[in-house]
C-alpha cells in the first residue's frame, strides 16, 4: 500500500494542508518542517487516518472535535486506489469524499491485516525508539535471541518483560515465601483448618458428658431424700427435748384446780361493772344534794326583782323623742342667727333702692327689676361703643398721611428734567455691535498682511536663480511641471541606455580578451590544424596527382609545372610529401578534435564579440547624439522665463517652490481685500453715530477723537438718557398708585362716622328703658346695671330666710305636743316638768327598766336548768341501784359488799385453767402439729437422759450428707454448662465457609501463576525459536546495513559463545577483530538497532505486501556523514516500500536532496 | 392431608467457590443452610402441615461438628412444639457421618431403621409411610425389594435415597427405576440424593426435590422443597416452594455491541439488574460470563484483571449488597479476528505459533509441570483431589491453563514495543 496524498483538511494546527505523497514509485518523502509546524500533528494524523482519531486526541484545539477531518488516497499494489476522509467518532468514522459514510471495512484491503499495534510496531521508528533499542540491547549485553526477537517485534524491551513476567509470578508464589499471595492464603488455610477444628464438637465426647451428667444427678436425688429423712428424726427428738418440762408444769397446774373444787366463775367485765355502778351511785348523791341547794338561793334572788312595764313596752317611743330632742335643741340655737340675717339684708335693700331711685321703698323695688333683653341691650351696646371709637380715629389719621406723602411724590416729579427719545442711538449701537470689534479687527488684519508680505520676500530670497522683485512675481512664464517630467524621461533614459552600452561593451570586451587569451594559449600549445588547412593539404595532392597522372598515363612532360608545384622535390618526392601531409593534417584533425573544436569555437566567438562590439560602439554615439540634442531642446523651453535652467530634476523642485511662492501671494491679495471692507465699514458708523448725538443736541465729534472713544462717548450718554426715562416713569406710577388710595381711605371716614350715629340712637334709647338719662355713658349704665343685680339678690336671699324660720317654729312646737303625749301614757304622776327635761328623764328611766328585765329573765332560767339537773340525779341514782342489785343476784349473794371476795375466787380459777390452755398449746406446736393425744405417750416414752446425745450424733451426720451434695451439685452445674456451650453454634461452620473463599482465591491465584509461568517458558523458547531460524540470513543482511550505516567502521556482525554460554552478537571490524556492544558508543549501538529493524523490515517486505514504513527523526545523534549514509539506506529502501520521513532538521532535508534514489526522493516543507 | 417432602439438607455444607473481595457481601452466605432448613421449618408451621419428610442427607458425611446436630435436633423440637411429626431416612452422607450415631431427636421424629425397611402406620390420617436408611456410606443394591407392599385402605409413602437409574454428578447409589418403584402400588415415591428437583413421574408421584440451597455453581436455579396435599387417598396438589437463602446463577454478558471496555461494564450492569430481577431480588452468588465478538476484546484482555475489579464494582453498586461475583469469565473473541488475520512480525508470528503449539509442545509442558511442582506439594488437599481439584502435575491441565495466556503475553509485548 502506498499512501498517495495526506489531505490535512481539519486536524491540528492545519486546515485545509495536502500534502502529494505520490511521488516516485514508492518513494521517500522527507517531510520537514521546523518546530510548531505540526510535524508531530501529521505524523498522528497520517496514523489516525489509516486507523481512526484517539477517542482522547488533542488535536482538537484548532477545530471541532466533530469537525474533525483527515482525508486520504491510497494506493494498493494491485493497482486499486480508494480516496477517503476520516472523521472522529465512535463509528462511521470513515467517509467518502461526499461525506457519506464507507463500510469500516472498507480500508481492509489496503491494510493487509497490518492492525494499528502492528503497524506502530513495524512500520514507525523514533528517536526515542531507536534509543530505546540500542539500550535494551546493551542491557541484553547483546544475547542475540533476545536482539533479534526485539527487533523483530518492533523493539519489545523482552528482557523487561521477562523480568515482569518473573515479578509478577513472585507476587503471586515462592517456593520459601510467606508474602506472596498464594503463600499467604495457604497458610490462613492452614489456620482456618485448625480453627474448624477446634471449634468442632465430638459427639462422643458430647455422649459420654451427658452420661456422667445423668449419674451424678442421679446420686444427687439420692442424697437429697437421705438428708430429708435425717433432718426430720433430729428435729422430732428436739422438739420432744422441748416439750418434756412443759408437760411436768401442766400436771402441777392440774392439780390446783382440782383443789380449788366448784368456783362461780364470774365473767371478766364483772368486777368492772361493779365499780362503775358503784362510782355512777356515789357521783349521783352529790348532784342531787347540790341541785337541792342552788334551787333555794335562785328562789329568793328572783323574789327581789321589780320593774315598769308600760315604759319598757313604750322604749322605741321614749327612743324617738330622745333622737328628735338633739334636733330640737339645734334648730332653737339656729333660728336666733336666721332672724339676724333677715334683719341686715332688709337693710341692705333700702339702701340700695336709695342709690338707685331715691324715695322708693323696699315693697316697690321688685317692679324695677330690669328685663334680661334690655340688660343684654345695654351690654353689647356698650362693647361696640370702643371699637367705634377707634375705628374713627384711625380713619382720620390714615387720611392726613396719604395727603402728605401725595404732595411730596409731586414735587419730586417737578424737580426732574423732561427726558428725550434715546431710541435712534441705541439702534446706532446695536447695528455696530452686530459688526464685532471692528478696531480689532482692523488691526489683526493689518498685521497679518504685513507678516505675509514679510515671509513671501524671505521665500524669494532663498528662490535660486531669481534676482528679481517682489513685483515680477507670476509675470514669468515657466514651463510646466509636465515638460520637466518629460525632458527628464529623455536624460534619464538616454543616460541608461548609454551607461548600459557602456557596462555591456566592457563585458564583451573582457570576453574577448578572455577568448583571445585562450586562442594564444591553444596556439602557444602548437599550431592547430584547421579545416581550411586540411583542405589546402588535400588540393595540393590532388594537384599533385594531376601531375603524376598526367606524367604517368598520358606520359606529358610536366616539369615545369612540376618544379612549379615543388621547386625543391622531383614530382614523386613531391606528390609523397603532399600525400603525407594531406594525411597528417586529416590525423590531426582527428587526433586533436577536441582542440580542434575548442579553437574554432573560440575563433567563431571573437569574431562574433568583434561584430557585437561594433554594434554597440555604433549605438552608443548615436545616444550621446541624442541626449546633447535634448539638452539644447532644454534650454530652449526656459527662456521665455528669462532663466538658465539646472538639470530637470533641480528645476523640477525649483518649480515646486517657486509654485509655493505664488500660491502665498494670493492669499497675501486676499488679505488687503479684507483690510479695505474692514475700513470701509468703520468710516460709515463712525458718520452715523456722530448725526444721532446732534440729534440729541449733543456735542459733535472732533477729527482726532478715535472711533473707540466716540464709540464708548455714545454708550455713556445711552446709559445717562435710559435712567432718567425709568426715573420719571417710576415717579408717575407711584403719583397715580397713591391717589387711588387716598380716595378709598375717605370712604372709610364717612363709613365710620355713620356707624358711630346709629349707635347713639340705640343706645338713647336702651338708657331710657333702664331709666337713665340720655347723657349716660356706656361705663355708667354699666355700673348701674350691676347694682340693679345686686339689690334682687337681698330681695330674693330675705324670701328663703322668712320661709326657714316659719319651718323651725312649726317642729318645735311638735315636739312639746308629742313629749305631752308621751308622758300622760306612760307618767302622768311625774309633776311639771319641760317637755326637754322630761325627755332626757324618760329616757334614763327607760334603760334601767331595761336592766332589771334582763337579770329577771337570767334568773328564771337558772332555776329551770337547776330543777333539771336534780331530776337526772335521781334517774341515775335508780339505774345504779339496779345494776348492783343484779350483781349480787349472780354472785350469788345477797349484799353487794360481798361481791369482791366472790370475784377473786373466780379469777384465780380461770387464771390456772389459762395456763394449762396455754402449756397445751406450746406442746402441740412444738410437737409438729399432733395431736396432744400422740405427743403425750411419746413423751412417755422418751428416755430423757439420752436424748441430747441422740440429737447431736444425727446433726454431725447432717452436716457430712450436706457437703457432698454441694459436690454433686457443683458437678452437675459443670457438666451442664460444659454441655450448654455446645449450643448449636455455626462458629465451626463459618470457619468452613471462610477457609472456601480461601481456597476460591488460591484458585484464582494458582490459575494466574501457571498463566505466568507458561508465557515465560513460551517466551523463552519462541526467542530460541525465532533466533535459531533466522539468525543467519538476518545477521547478515544486518551486518551489511551496520557496516553502510558506519560507514565502514565496522564490516558487519556475527554472533558467538558470551560469558554464560549464550550467543551474542558482535560487531566485526574491518581488521576481522569482534567488538562486544557493551563497547559500542551509543550512536553506534542507535545504528546497530537500526540495521537490526531495517533487515526485519526488508524480510517482511520479501513474503509481505509493502506498508509505508514512518521514520521519525532519528537521525538526531548522527554525525552528518552517517546521517547521509542512513539516509541512503532509507533512500534504497524506498525502492521497496514508501518511506515517510518526518524531522524538524532542515539540514537533514538539505542532505536529502543531494541524494539520488531510484524510488524517487521528495522533499516536503511544512509550515 | 398435607405435608412436606424435602431431602438433601446438607446442613452446615459450605458455600463452595466464593472468594472473598472488597464489596462481597460476605454477610448473605453466612449459614445459609441452616436459614434455609430454618425456612423449611417456617413453612411447615405457617402452612400447618401435618408431617415433614426429610429422604436423607441431613449433614455432610465428612462434618463432624455435634453443633451441628444440635442445631437440627433444636429445628426440629420446633415442629414438636407445632405438633408435626418428621419422617427421617439417613442418606449415604449421614451414614458417614459421625453426628448422627449419638444425636438424639424429640419424640416427634421418627428415623427408619438401617437395617430392614420399616412401616409406619397413622391411622388418624390413613396414612402408611415406608423407608430405611443408608447402613453405611455407599449402598450399592437396590433397597426397594424388601420393601412391602401398599398398604391397602392407606395412603401409600415411600422414603428412599437413590440415584434412580443414574443421574449426572450423583454417585449411583442404591439403583433402582422407576418401573420397580412402581410395582409397590406406592401412592408417592419421596426421593433423596438427586440435587436437581425432578418430577420422575405423576400419578402415582416419583420426585426428587433437589436440595434446600445451593452450594456452589453446579447448583443453579431456585432450591426448596415439595408442598403435597393429597385428599381421599390421592395427591391433588404438588407445589415446590423455594427456600434457599442464596441463589447461585450463571449469566452471560453478551459483548457484541460494546466498542469499549466502558460499554462492556454498561451491558454487564443491565444483564446485572435483569437477572437481579429474574430471582426477585434475593441474594446471588453469580458467575458472569463475557461472551460474544467485540472491538473490546482486546481491551479486557489486556487487563483482566482491572476488568475483573470493574465489573465486581458495578455488581456491589447495582446489588446493593446481594450480589457476589462467584467468578467473572472473559470468553469473548474479537470482532476483528473473524473478518480478516492480521499480519504480523515474523517474531511475533513465531511467538503465537509458540502459544498456539503450547498444547502439543510436550517438551514445554513438562518444563512447565516441572516449574509448577514446588507449588503442586503445597496446595491444600481440598485442591489436590476432588471435583475442585488442581492439576498441576497433569499436563493436560496445563495445557488447558495455556489458553489464557496468549493475549497477556502480546500485551506485555505491545506495551514495550515501538510507538509512533
Amino acid at each position: 500500500m502506498k499512501i498517495l496524498e495526506l489531505d490535512l483538511r481539519a486536524f491540528g494546527p492545519f486546515t485545509n494542508v495536502k500534502l502529494n505523497l505520490a511521488g516516485g514509485r514508492e518513494g521517500m518523502h522527507i517531510l520537514y518542517g521546523p518546530n510548531e509546524a505540526g510535524k508531530s500533528s501529521a505524523l498522528r494524523a497520517l496514523r489516525s487516518l489509516l486507523y481512526g482519531i484517539a477517542k482522547n486526541s488533542s488535536d482538537n484545539f484548532s477545530h471541532d472535535n466533530k469537525a474533525l477531518r483527515i482525508g486520504g488516497r491510497l494506493r494498493n499494489s494491485d493497482g486499486a486506489e480508494i480516496a477517503f476522509l476520516r472523521r472522529k467518532g465512535n463509528k462511521d468514522t470513515l467517509l467518502n469524499p461526499d461525506e457519506e459514510p464507507l463500510d469500516d471495512r472498507a480500508l481492509d484491503r489496503y491494510l493487509h491485516g497490518v492492525t494499528e499495534e502492528v503497524f506502530g510496531l513495524l512500520f514507525g521508528i523514533d528517536h526515542e525508539a531507536l534509543g530505546r533499542g540500542g539500550r535494551n540491547i546493551l542491557a541484553g549485553k547483546g544475547e542475540t535471541g533476545q536482539s533479534l526477537f526485539a527487533a523483530g517485534a518492533g523493539g519489545a524491551n523482552l528482557r523487561a518483560v521477562l523480568e515482569a513476567i518473573e515479578a509478577d509470578a513472585e507476587a503471586l508464589f515462592k517456593n520459601k515465601g510467606q508474602l506472596p499471595a498464594i503463600n499467604k492464603a495457604i497458610s490462613r488455610h492452614q489456620e482456618l483448618r485448625k480453627k474448624i477444628t477446634e471449634l468442632s464438637q465430638s459427639s462422643r465426647e458430647w455422649a459420654e458428658k451427658e452420661k456422667d451428667l445423668h449419674r451424678a444427678m442421679a446420686e444427687r436425688d439420692n442424697l437429697k431424700q437421705n438428708l430429708e429423712r435425717q433432718a426430720a428424726e433430729a428435729n422430732r427428738l428436739r422438739r420432744l427435748k422441748d416439750i418434756i418440762p412443759k408437760e411436768g408444769l401442766r400436771k402441777e397446774l392440774l392439780t390446783k384446780v382440782e383443789a380449788m373444787g366448784a368456783v362461780a366463775l364470774l365473767p371478766e367485765d364483772f368486777t368492772g361493772t361493779r365499780h362503775r355502778a358503784e362510782m355512777r351511785l356515789s357521783a349521783a348523791l352529790e348532784v342531787k344534794r347540790q341541785a337541792e341547794r342552788d334551787l333555794g338561793r335562785l328562789h329568793e334572788d328572783i323574789a327581789k326583782i321589780v320593774f315598769p312595764q308600760k315604759l319598757i313596752d313604750q322604749a322605741d317611743a321614749v327612743e324617738g323623742i330622745h333622737q328628735r330632742l338633739g334636733q330640737h335643741r339645734k334648730a332653737a340655737e339656729d333660728l336666733g342667727k336666721l332672724q339676724g340675717r333677715l334683719q341686715q339684708n332688709k337693710a341692705d335693700i333700702r339702701i340700695l333702692q336709695m342709690e338707685l331711685t331715691p324715695g322708693l321703698d323696699g315693697e316697690t323695688a321688685g317692679g324695677m327689676r330690669p328685663k334680661a333683653a334690655v340688660k343684654a341691650r345695654i351690654q353689647n351696646l356698650a362693647s361696640r361703643h370702643a371699637s367705634l371709637q377707634s375705628d374713627l380715629q384711625r380713619a382720620a389719621r390714615e387720611v392726613r398721611d396719604a395727603e402728605q406723602k401725595l404732595n411730596g411724590l409731586k414735587d419730586d416729579l417737578k424737580a426732574l428734567d423732561t427726558p428725550k427719545d434715546p431710541g435712534p442711538l441705541k439702534k446706532s449701537l446695536v447695528k455696530l455691535a452686530k459688526t464685532g470689534d471692528l478696531t480689532a479687527a482692523k488691526s489683526a488684519a493689518e498685521k497679518a498682511l504685513q507678516d505675509e508680505k514679510r515671509q513671501i520676500c524671505g521665500l524669494l530670497q532663498r528662490l535660486p536663480l531669481w534676482g528679481r522683485t517682489f513685483e515680477d512675481l507670476g509675470k514669468a512664464p515657466v514651463p510646466s511641471s509636465e515638460t520637466v517630467s518629460r525632458f527628464e524621461d529623455e536624460f534619464s533614459g538616454g543616460k541608461a541606455l548609454a551607461d548600459n552600452l557602456d557596462s555591456r561593451l566592457g563585458e564583451a570586451r573582457g570576453t574577448l580578451r578572455e577568448a583571445q587569451r585562450q586562442i594564444e594559449a591553444i596556439r602557444l600549445s602548437g599550431a592547430v590544424p584547421t579545416e581550411e588547412d586540411l583542405e589546402k593539404a588535400r588540393d595540393r595532392r590532388q594537384k599533385g596527382w594531376g601531375l603524376v597522372r598526367k606524367a604517368w598515363l598520358q606520359g606529358e612532360n610536366v616539369e615545369g609545372e612540376s618544379s612549379a608545384y615543388d621547386p625543391e622535390r622531383d614530382l614523386a618526392g613531391a606528390y609523397e610529401v603532399s600525400v603525407e601531409q594531406a594525411d597528417e593534417t586529416a590525423d590531426r584533425l582527428r587526433r586533436e578534435a577536441a582542440r580542434v573544436a575548442e579553437y574554432a569555437a573560440l575563433l567563431v566567438q571573437e569574431k562574433k564579440i568583434n561584430e557585437e562590439i561594433g554594434r554597440m560602439e555604433a549605438d552608443r554615439h548615436e545616444a550621446q547624439q541624442s541626449i546633447a540634442r535634448a539638452a539644447e531642446e532644454w534650454k530652449a523651453a526656459w527662456k521665455p522665463s528669462g532663466l538658465e535652467p539646472l538639470t530637470p530634476r533641480e528645476m523640477r523642485s525649483w518649480l515646486d517652490q517657486y509654485g509655493k511662492i505664488l500660491s502665498r501671494l494670493e492669499k497675501l491679495a486676499e488679505q488687503k481685500a479684507l483690510l479695505d471692507r474692514l475700513e470701509g465699514q468703520i468710516a460709515e458708523h463712525r458718520e452715523e453715530l456722530i448725526r444721532r448725538l446732534e440729534d440729541l443736541g449733543e456735542k459733535g465729534s472732533t477729527a482726532d477723537e478715535a472711533f473707540g472713544q466716540l464709540v464708548e462717548r455714545c454708550e455713556k450718554t445711552l446709559d445717562r438718557l435710559e435712567k432718567l426715562a425709568r426715573r420719571h416713569g417710576d415717579l408717575e406710577s407711584k403719583i397715580s398708585s397713591i391717589g387711588d388710595v387716598f380716595q378709598g381711605l375717605g370712604q372709610a371716614k364717612e363709613d365710620a362716622e355713620q356707624r358711630r350715629k346709629i349707635w347713639q340712637a340705640e343706645w338713647s334709647e336702651a338708657a331710657k328703658m333702664l331709666g337713665l338719662g340720655e347723657g349716660t355713658t356706656p361705663d355708667e349704665a354699666l355700673v348701674a346695671l350691676s347694682k340693679f343685680e345686686e339689690l334682687f339678690r337681698k330681695v330674693d336671699e330675705c324670701d328663703m330666710l322668712e320661709q326657714r324660720i316659719l319651718g323651725i317654729n312649726r317642729d318645735a312646737e311638735m315636739f312639746n305636743a308629742d313629749v305631752k303625749a308621751l308622758l300622760g301614757h306612760v307618767a302622768p304622776d311625774w309633776p311639771g316638768l319641760t317637755p326637754e327635761q322630761a325627755a332626757v328623764q324618760l329616757n334614763a328611766e327607760l334603760t334601767r327598766s331595761r336592766k332589771a328585765a334582763t337579770r329577771h329573765a337570767q334568773l328564771a332560767e337558772e332555776i329551770e336548768r337547776k330543777s333539771r339537773g336534780l331530776r337526772d340525779a335521781e334517774n341515775e341514782i335508780a339505774l345504779a341501784t339496779d345494776t348492783l342489785d343484779s350483781l349480787c343476784r349472780q354472785a350469788g349473794c345477797a349484799n353487794s359488799d360481798e361481791l369482791e371476795a366472790r370475784e377473786k375466787l373466780s379469777a384465780d380459777s380461770q387464771d390456772l385453767k389459762r395456763r394449762i390452755q396455754s402449756l397445751e398449746a406450746d406442746i402441740v406446736e412444738r410437737g409438729g402439729g399432733a395431736a396432744l393425744k400422740q405427743i403425750l405417750p411419746e413423751v412417755e416414752k422418751v428416755d430423757v437422759d439420752a436424748l441430747s446425745a441422740r440429737i447431736e450424733d444425727i446433726e454431725n451426720r447432717l452436716t457430712e450428707s450436706k457437703e457432698h451434695q454441694a459436690e454433686l451439685n457443683e458437678k452437675v452445674g459443670s457438666l451442664r454448662s460444659e454441655l450448654g456451650r455446645i449450643d448449636g453454634s455455626s462458629a465451626a461452620a463459618d470457619a468452613a465457609e471462610e477457609a472456601q473463599g480461601v481456597l476460591a482465591s488460591i484458585r484464582d491465584n494458582v490459575d494466574d501463576y501457571v498463566k505466568l509461568r507458561l508465557a515465560s517458558l513460551v517466551l523463552r523458547k519462541s526467542i530460541e525459536n525465532y533466533r535459531a531460524k533466522n539468525q543467519g540470513p538476518l545477521l547478515e543482511r544486518s551486518g551489511k546495513l551496520f557496516a553502510r550505516l558506519t560507514l565502514g567502521s565496522f564490516s558487519g556482525l556475527k554472533t558467538e559463545y558470551g560469558e554464560s554460554d549464550e550467543p551474542v552478537l558482535r560487531g566485526v571490524r574491518p581488521d576481522g577483530k569482534a567488538v562486544d556492544v557493551t563497547g559500542m558508543s551509543d550512536g553506534t549501538l542507535d545504528q546497530l538497532y537500526l540495521s537490526l529493524r531495517l533487515a526485519t523490515l526488508e524480510k517482511y517486505l520479501e513474503t509481505n505486501e509493502p506498508m509505508p514504513f514512518i521514520v521519525d527523526d532519528i537521525l538526531i545523534r548522527f554525525d552528518d556523514d552517517r546521517a547521509r549514509a542512513t539516509l541512503e539506506v532509507l533512500a534504497d529502501l524506498s525502492g521497496k516500500t514508501q518511506v515517510l520521513f518526518f524531522t524538524h532538521h532542515e539540514r537533514l532535508a538539505g542532505m536529502a536532496k543531494e541524494l539520488k534514489s531510484d524510488g524517487g526522493l521528495y522533499v516536503h516543507r511544512m509550515g | 392431608m398435607k405435608f412436606i417432602h424435602a431431602a438433601d439438607i446438607h446442613l452446615d455444607s459450605p458455600l463452595i467457590g466464593l472468594q472473598r473481595y472488597e464489596g462481597a457481601p460476605a454477610e448473605e452466605i453466612r449459614g445459609a443452610t441452616r436459614r434455609a432448613l430454618q425456612n423449611l421449618v417456617e413453612l411447615a408451621a405457617a402452612e400447618k402441615v401435618d408431617f415433614l419428610l426429610m429422604a436423607g442427607d441431613l449433614y455432610d458425611g465428612d462434618w463432624k461438628d455435634y453443633n451441628t446436630g444440635l442445631f437440627l435436633s433444636r429445628q426440629m423440637s420446633r415442629l414438636h412444639d407445632e405438633g408435626i411429626r418428621v419422617f427421617i431416612i439417613s442418606g449415604n452422607h449421614d451414614a458417614a457421618s459421625q453426628i448422627t450415631k449419638h444425636l438424639r431427636m424429640p419424640e416427634n421424629v421418627k428415623t427408619f431403621s438401617v437395617r430392614n425397611p420399616e412401616t409406619v402406620i397413622i391411622e388418624k390420617l390413613g396414612l402408611a409411610i415406608h423407608g430405611q436408611g443408608y447402613p453405611d456410606r455407599a449402598v450399592i443394591e437396590d433397597m426397594t425389594g424388601a420393601y412391602s407392599q401398599a398398604s391397602p385402605h392407606h395412603f401409600n409413602i415411600g422414603l428412599l435415597h437413590t440415584s434412580l437409574d443414574g443421574r449426572e454428578g450423583h454417585e449411583p447409589y442404591a439403583p433402582t427405576n422407576a418401573a420397580g418403584l412402581l410395582s409397590k402400588g406406592y401412592d408417592y415415591w419421596a426421593l433423596g440424593h438427586v440435587h436437581a428437583r425432578e418430577i420422575v413421574r405423576d400419578d402415582p408421584w416419583i420426585v426428587f426435590p433437589g436440595n434446600i440451597q445451593g452450594r456452589h455453581i453446579r447448583e443453579t436455579g431456585p432450591k426448596g422443597c415439595l408442598l403435597v396435599e393429597a385428599q381421599d387417598g390421592r395427591v391433588v396438589r404438588v407445589e415446590p416452594r423455594e427456600l434457599d437463602v442464596m441463589r447461585w446463577a450463571v449469566a452471560a454478558v453478551e459483548a457484541g455491541k460494546a466498542a469499549r471496555g466502558d460499554d462492556v461494564l454498561e451491558i454487564a450492569s443491565a444483564t446485572l439488574i435483569r437477572t437481579l430481577k429474574e430471582n426477585k431480588d434475593m441474594p446471588l452468588a453469580l458467575r458472569l460470563e463475557i461472551v460474544g465478538a467485540t472491538k473490546a476484546h482486546r481491551e479486557l484482555l489486556s487487563n483482566p484483571e482491572r476488568w475483573k475489579n470493574e465489573l465486581r464494582a458495578v455488581a456491589t453498586d447495582v446489588g446493593g449488597g446481594t450480589l457476589w461475583l462467584e467468578k467473572i469469565r472473559f470468553a469473548t473473541r474479537d470482532a476483528l479476528d473473524a473478518a480478516a488475520p492480521t499480519a504480523q512480525s515474523e517474531a511475533l508470528i513465531e511467538l503465537m505459533k509458540s502459544i498456539d503449539g503450547l498444547s502439543v509442545d510436550a517438551e514445554l509442558v513438562k518444563a512447565a509441570v516441572e516449574a509448577l511442582g514446588d507449588l503442586s506439594g503445597k496446595l491444600p488437599h481440598e485442591l489436590r483431589g476432588g471435583d475442585e481439584a488442581i492439576r498441576l502435575d497433569d499436563p493436560e491441565a496445563v495445557k488447558r491453563a495455556a489458553e489464557g495466556v496468549r493475549q497477556g503475553l502480546m500485551n506485555r509485548i505491545l506495551a514495550g514495543g515501538g510507538e509512533l
